[in-house]
């Protein structure tokens, strides 16, 4: 009995002592996910646009994914029987997104898409989107948010928009400008404001509805607030001297502004509903390019108050100055990611101007791209692209970049010079 | 019985006899009766030497008894009083009888001689008178001769008494001979003779009883002694017997209790040997396992790191852990987040980056039991170093 006591205690003990083994890894490959997009199968329809295709470098642009070729595809599943996860595997892909796209009432289109795991062999998402033959790629940029949104947990910024200005010279001397809107992916460009005198630094409103922007059309800069759904626009600002840089408060009530109104370019808030101006900066040095802090408490902006151009934050309760960058001779246009913890800027190193972006966190500077004129970075809101302008072949394009580097992208080429992109926010 | 219960029957009949006497004192004075010669009576006792003898040797029997003796002497000294007594009694009731006839014939004779006195009164007055004088005159010659008689016989007496007094006789002996002084005084001297070598019989028997008592006795004890010896004789072997069996017990026990310790050292000696073994071949076992575990995580954590592909935003400090459960063959039975990073996409990275290794084939290479213990559940930690950010 005692015996048999002892041996149940000691079953116990070792049914107990059953230990879980515990490994730690922290190497990895740093890559883009590898994901097949198969081409959707459409039944009795001629489209045109193919919402596969959209969705797939949509997801190659961000960054986070590595889209399968579709050359390299073994079949073009469109249901999940059709589906042979083991294929999809061994072709190495960790996802796959299928789709099917039918007619549907009133001259509509349908299109039904389904995620799935290929390593676990489950499906992640799947849903129906109806949409008209004429907006496909928002369809398309739907399906690419989703599908991004549900394998990151970043919401997906495919279905923003992007302006820009462009630059066409007519004749020497005469140029044409024109401040266009485009998909985020550059395509489906429209013309918001086309003037011959240059056009600077739209902003957009936190909304989404408005653009502020700084043009010379009359003569001398003037600052401009476009509604963006009726296409009227407002002077709020036309000092003598510079008026430039207009930057949206996250509440969409002020602006930040530069003026050089009392000598030199200094930052001022506009409150739009009385306007009333703030002078934020008092510095003899030249304080330009505001931008918001995602809180609304405080700005960041270039000056040269300490000899070369560098970028500070000046917190507007206390009024207390901070400067940000130390690295290199040249940081500017200063902007900030959502969660403000990077912070992206024209920096100047010894081969030209680059885009870079500073962990405000570790204050480590990372320079994200290799070609020489850079400038104007603008940040997609989920935080994954930095688009910006820069010369390629000697014409302005738009080119972006992945947070890490790691993805880098021209959009497609518009007409003339493109210059100072603007990205939107999560549009309603 | 006790003496003193005689007393007042005693006392009763000498107050019966007193009253009668006092009866007849007035009668004695009224009629003045002619001296009359009574016969005289002696009081005496018969004693058969044969039964005395018979008695005495009895009673020597007796006295041989120690514890009897003392008991049969008093009964026989109380039996003798009572004996006494009753003659005593006897002799009185007798003389009751006798002077109750004499008062009978002396009141016939009265009648008799008042009749005769009518008749011859007168005639024989004088003669009796005469006659009166010659019998008082006989009378008193013949008292003074008894009382001669009477004085020489107590004279006897004192003197038969005073040769028993220093005699050293019992007083059973003292009474019979003074009994015989009283009755046969001249028969005294032989029966004090007789009594004295009788005593020196029984003295010498009782000196040879004593002697052969003695003898017994002594044997006795010889013999007791003898016995003794012979016993203490049987119980030393007795005890030697037993006490060489105890030695032998003794010495068996100890020969017994020294093989069982032998043999329990060196049961204790093997099992010792056999646990040092035991524990050689446990740690050995311990060290070899240890060694298979710590090679095995090795695998595990190369072949998922050469899959995990570390998301955008992954980020220095996140980190996720990830419950593997294998089968023995090393496949995947599951694959659990655990602890999550806070990051969708990590999590998944690190998912998948198990899902990818599909199988981990050295599994099936280890012991099972070894396995099933220690290795069939795996935590992962995802924990990304060497980032940008």
């Amino acid at each position: 009995m005692k015996k048999w006591f002892i041996s149940a205690f000691l079953m116990m003990m070792a049914v107990t002592a059953r230990a879980d083994l515990v490994v730690e890894v922290t190497q990895g490959v740093d890559a883009p996910t590898p994901i097949a997009v198969v081409p959707f199968q459409a039944t009795g329809l001629a489209l045109n646009e193919d919402i596969a295709q959209i969705v797939s470098d949509d997801l190659g642009r961000s960054g986070f994914f590595k889209p399968m070729n579709r050359s390299n595809m073994l079949g073009t599943p469109s249901t999940e029987e059709q589906v042979f996860f083991r294929d999809w595997r061994v072709s190495g892909n960790d996802y796959m997104v299928i789709g099917r796209v039918a007619p549907a009432a009133n001259g509509q289109v349908q299109a039904s898409v389904e995620l799935y795991d290929v390593l676990k062999e489950r499906k992640v998402w799947s849903e129906t989107v109806t949409g008209n033959s004429n907006n496909l790629r928002d369809v398309a940029h739907y399906i690419s948010d989703q599908v991004f949104e549900k394998l990151t947990g970043l919401k997906g910024a495919f279905s923003t928009r992007i302006v820009y200005v462009t630059a066409k010279m007519n004749t020497p001397g005469n140029f044409t400008y024109k401040l266009q809107m485009a998909d985020s992916d550059g395509a489906r460009p429209r013309t918001i404001l086309q003037s011959k005198e240059p056009i600077l630094s739209p902003a957009w409103s936190q909304d989404g509805s408005k653009l502020a922007y700084v043009s010379f059309e009359s003569s001398r800069p003037a600052i401009y607030v476009q509604e963006l759904a009726t296409g009227q626009r407002q002077k709020v600002q036309t000092f003598r001297g510079l008026n430039g840089s207009p930057a949206w408060s996250p509440d969409g009530s002020r602006l930040a502004l530069v003026l050089s109104k009392d000598g030199n370019p200094e930052v001022y808030i506009l409150t739009l509903a009385t306007g009333q101006l703030d002078r934020v900066t008092h510095h003899y040095g030249i304080d330009t390019e505001p931008t918001w802090a995602p809180d609304g408490q405080s700005i960041l902006f270039t000056s040269d108050r300490a000899g070369l151009p560098q970028i500070y934050s000046l917190n507007l309760p206390t009024r207390e100055l901070k400067r940000l960058t130390y690295e290199g001779k040249y940081n500017s246009r200063g902007r900030l990611t959502q969660d403000g913890r990077f912070l992206t800027m024209v920096h100047q190193d010894g081969s030209g101007f680059h885009i870079a972006v500073q962990d405000l966190k570790t204050n480590r500077l990372d320079i994200l791209t290799s070609s020489s004129l850079d400038e104007s970075p603008t940040i997609a809101p989920n935080g994954s692209i930095i688009m910006y302008a820069t010369k390629k072949g000697g014409k302005g394009v738009l080119a972006g970049v992945s947070l890490d580097g790691r993805v880098r992208f021209t959009m497609p080429n518009g007409d003339g010079d493109v210059r100072e992109p603007a990205w939107s926010p999560y549009l309603q | 019985m006790r003496i003193r219960s005689y007393i007042l029957p005693v006392v009763l009949a000498l107050l019966v006899h007193i009253c009668v006497v006092l009866l007849l004192v007035p009668h004695w004075f009224q009629q003045k009766q002619d001296p009359r010669q009574t016969p005289r009576h002696i009081q005496a006792t018969m004693i058969d030497l044969k039964s005395l003898a018979t008695e005495v040797a009895n009673q020597q029997q007796i006295a041989e008894a120690k514890e009897e003796a003392a008991q049969k002497q008093a009964e026989q000294t109380r039996q003798a009083a009572e004996l006494e007594k009753q003659e005593q009694a006897e002799q009185a009731r007798q003389a009751q009888e006798a002077e109750r006839k004499q008062q009978a014939e002396a009141q016939a004779q009265k009648k008799k001689l008042e009749e005769q006195k009518q008749q011859e009164a007168q005639k024989k007055l004088e003669e009796l008178k005469k006659l009166e004088e010659k019998n008082l005159e006989k009378q008193r010659s013949e008292e003074k001769r008894l009382k001669e008689v009477e004085d020489a016989r107590i004279k006897e007496f004192d003197e038969c008494i005073a040769k028993i007094k220093g005699l050293d006789i019992t007083a059973e002996q003292k009474a019979t001979l003074e009994a015989l002084c009283n009755s046969k005084p001249k028969e005294v001297e032989s029966a004090i003779k007789a009594i004295l070598e009788k005593k020196a019989d029984e003295a010498e028997k009782k000196k040879l009883a004593e002697e052969a008592k003695k003898k017994a006795a002594e044997k006795q004890k010889q013999e007791a002694a003898q016995k003794a010896a012979e016993a203490e004789k049987l119980k030393a072997a007795e005890a030697a017997k037993k006490k060489a069996e105890a030695d032998k017990q003794r010495k068996a026990e100890e020969a017994k209790r020294k093989e069982a310790e032998r043999v329990a050292a060196e049961k204790a000696a093997a099992e010792a040997k056999q646990k040092a073994e035991l524990e050689k071949r446990r740690q050995a076992a311990l060290e070899k396992n240890k060694q298979t575990v710590a090679d095995f995580s090795s695998y595990v954590v190369s072949e998922i790191s050469r899959r995990w592909i570390r998301p955008a935003t992954a980020r220095n400090g996140m980190q996720a852990t990830a419950l593997v459960v294998l089968f023995p063959s090393g496949e995947i039975d599951s694959v659990e987040i655990i602890q999550s990073s806070g990051d969708l996409g990590f999590d998944r990275s690190a998912e998948n980056a198990v899902y990818k290794v599909g199988r981990f084939s050295r599994a099936s290479e280890i012991d099972p039991v070894l396995f099933d213990r220690n290795l069939r559940r795996i935590k992962v930690i995802f924990r990304p170093e060497g980032l940008r950010y």
